[in-house]
């Protein structure tokens, strides 16, 4: 998978500008506020169809436009996917191969992408939803269907709070409420644990090597909804469910879910979250990001790899062993950064190195220096 | 002149209200019916009173129709052992558009919501019990969307009916007839397999 043009158009700061590359890395250099993030926010939008961080929709068009355009081509090994993603006031479209679509499914076939940005350091130490949601997305990246269990968990417990504000709930709909919410939350999960125990491996050999963390690294994942299988999950779920029912509807809120689970990321068998200096929180969050590619490549799968203003979260040495790893892993890598030189040894001649200036992205003729050692 | 807003602007704000229809469409519209020929608009008005004159829910289905009992209820030769519960409507046009159905219809004019204030006894549900009664209905197929409201309907009528004596199944969801699995996107796919059913019997 590379996206081989890019095209934005009264997308945040940037000038319209249609960018074409083979590459398999892209640079982008420059100071900041120059635009170098807003262009891997095009490519991230493009791939995941939500803005980076959690920024409003709005925002990402340009003051006093209507509708910013974000368009790309995909090649999947000679087979070239179109895509448009046209972004207006409360409206969004989806043009795949010149034909609109209504289902996301047909279009995370077409792209992917994984993001390492300075802000990921709170998947380690922020609050437990952070982490669910980093899991979430792990596991959408590996199998797009996970958005459908997501989004279904998400609308049961919508509808399960509101179902808990009346004065009287009703009990049979309570019922069929936490039926839905213990089948749909096994299934949730069941995804999420299979997820985690296929990226754990990954994690523990790159906190150890790229990484250059210490310590052994734990994760796991805590939920009611324990057992073998789905049906075990569901049952004990139910259970727990049946268990809060009195407490639920006394203090109006859901007490048992998926929504209420913990991924336990520990170091020596200390939470990281508490105790992980600043430096140990980059390692994990870096193992953790880079384990979805690894794992991805192990699936035959070659989703993008976006990382945001490398220079700032990653010393040179561990800097030197990313992009060595990420050569190997024949991802396509986009990357930005206010000195483009930390990056170390790019693969001579598959290597586009563009300096954002006021919005404008200009390509650079000589790609950086090779540093040895 | 006349009081009131500018009847042109009136018109189009009118329009306007209607599902699907935005402000460019609206005017497109009124102004096409502006040079429309003689007795046009009063056949549209005509029409639309007519549907609010005329038609109601039908006292069996709760089918939207123009007679009592409507159509579908009325023609003795649609099976009465079969009842596919929809939500809406213009479900039952879909099935009867399908042409493979040969049963009767119910219409619950909606699916258990609490989001949208739409609970159990705001379902058109107590008919469906009263058609129940009498023993001829062997099977109910619980048609409702297959989204979590469409879930929760189906749920929540499988325990109603659980005392009732009657066979309760859902409609299948998967992958579009004519796609092949290569094609399917992953979500349908994913969809599919969780909905698959044992070989055999049934004849696939």
């Amino acid at each position: 998978m590379r996206l081989v043009r890019l095209r934005t158009h009264a997308f945040r700061n940037l000038a319209p500008a249609t960018l074409e590359t083979d590459a398999r890395f892209v640079v982008i250099g420059g100071p900041n506020a120059q635009g170098k993030t807003n262009l891997l926010e095009a490519v991230w939008i493009l791939a995941s169809l939500r803005p980076l961080g959690s920024p409003r929709w709005r925002e990402v068009v340009r003051w006093g436009e209507d509708q910013a355009v974000i368009a790309g081509e995909v090649d999947h090994g000679g087979d070239v996917r179109r895509l448009r993603l046209d972004v207006g006031t409360g409206t969004r479209s989806l043009r795949l191969d010149d034909t609109v679509q209504r289902e996301v499914g047909p279009w995370f076939d077409a792209i992917r992408a994984i993001a390492f940005t300075p802000s990921d350091a709170e998947i380690v130490s922020d609050a437990p939803a952070v982490r669910r949601r980093w899991l979430d997305r792990a596991a959408f990246t590996a199998a797009p269907a996970h958005l459908a269990r997501v989004q279904g968990v998400r609308r049961v417990l919508a509808q399960k709070r509101e179902a808990l504000q009346s004065d009287r709930p009703d009990p049979t709909l309570l019922d069929v409420l936490d039926a839905q919410l213990a089948r749909r939350g096994a299934e949730l999960v069941a995804a999420r644990v299979r997820t985690l125990d296929d990226l754990r491996p990954h994690v523990r050999t790159l906190h150890e090597g790229i990484a250059g963390g210490r310590g052994a690294l734990g994760l796991r994942y805590r939920t009611a909804a324990v057992g073998e299988g789905i049906q075990a999950r569901q049952d004990a779920l139910a259970a727990a469910l049946a268990q809060a029912r009195p407490d639920e509807v006394r203090r109006r809120r859901c007490l048992v879910g998926p929504q209420r689970d913990e991924v336990g990321i520990t170091l020596d068998g200390r939470a990281a979250r508490t105790y992980g200096s600043r430096g140990q929180v980059r390692s994990i969050v870096l193992a953790l990001k880079l384990a979805e590619l690894v794992a991805a490549r192990a699936r035959g799968d070659r989703p993008l790899f976006l990382l945001d203003d490398l220079s700032s979260e990653l010393d040179r040495d561990r800097t030197g062993r990313l992009v060595a790893a990420l050569v190997d892993l024949d991802a396509q890598v986009w990357v930005t950064t206010t000195d483009p030189a930390h990056l170390g040894a790019l693969p001579p001649g598959d290597a586009l190195v563009l300096r954002a200036e006021d919005g404008m992205m200009t390509p650079q003729d000589a790609v950086p220096k090779r540093i040895d050692g | 002149m006349a009081d009131g807003p500018d009847p042109i602007e009136a018109a189009v704000r009118a329009l306007r209200r209607l599902p699907g229809i935005g402000e460019k469409t609206a005017a497109r519209l009124v102004y096409w019916l502006l040079r429309a020929p003689d007795g046009t608009i009063p056949a549209i008005v005509d029409a639309l009173t007519r549907l609010r004159a005329e038609v109601h829910p039908c006292r069996v289905c709760g089918d939207l129709t123009a007679t009592n009992p409507c159509a579908l209820c009325a023609d003795g030769r649609r099976d009465a052992r079969v009842i596919a519960v929809v939500e809406r409507p213009q479900d039952v046009r879909a099935f009867e558009r399908a042409g493979e159905f040969r049963g009767r219809y119910h219409v619950l004019h909606g699916a258990i919501s609490p989001l949208d204030g739409i609970g159990p006894s705001d379902l058109n549900l107590r008919t469906l019990l009263d058609r129940l009664r009498d023993g001829t209905v062997q099977e109910v197929i619980v048609a409702t969307d297959p989204d979590v409201e469409g879930d929760a309907t189906a749920l929540y009528l499988a325990r109603l009916l659980a005392d009732v004596g009657v066979r309760v199944t859902r409609l299948a969801h998967g992958i579009s007839v004519g796609t092949e699995i290569e094609y399917a996107d992953a979500i349908s796919l994913g969809q599919a397999l969780h909905h698959r059913r044992p070989i055999g019997g049934d004849g696939g």
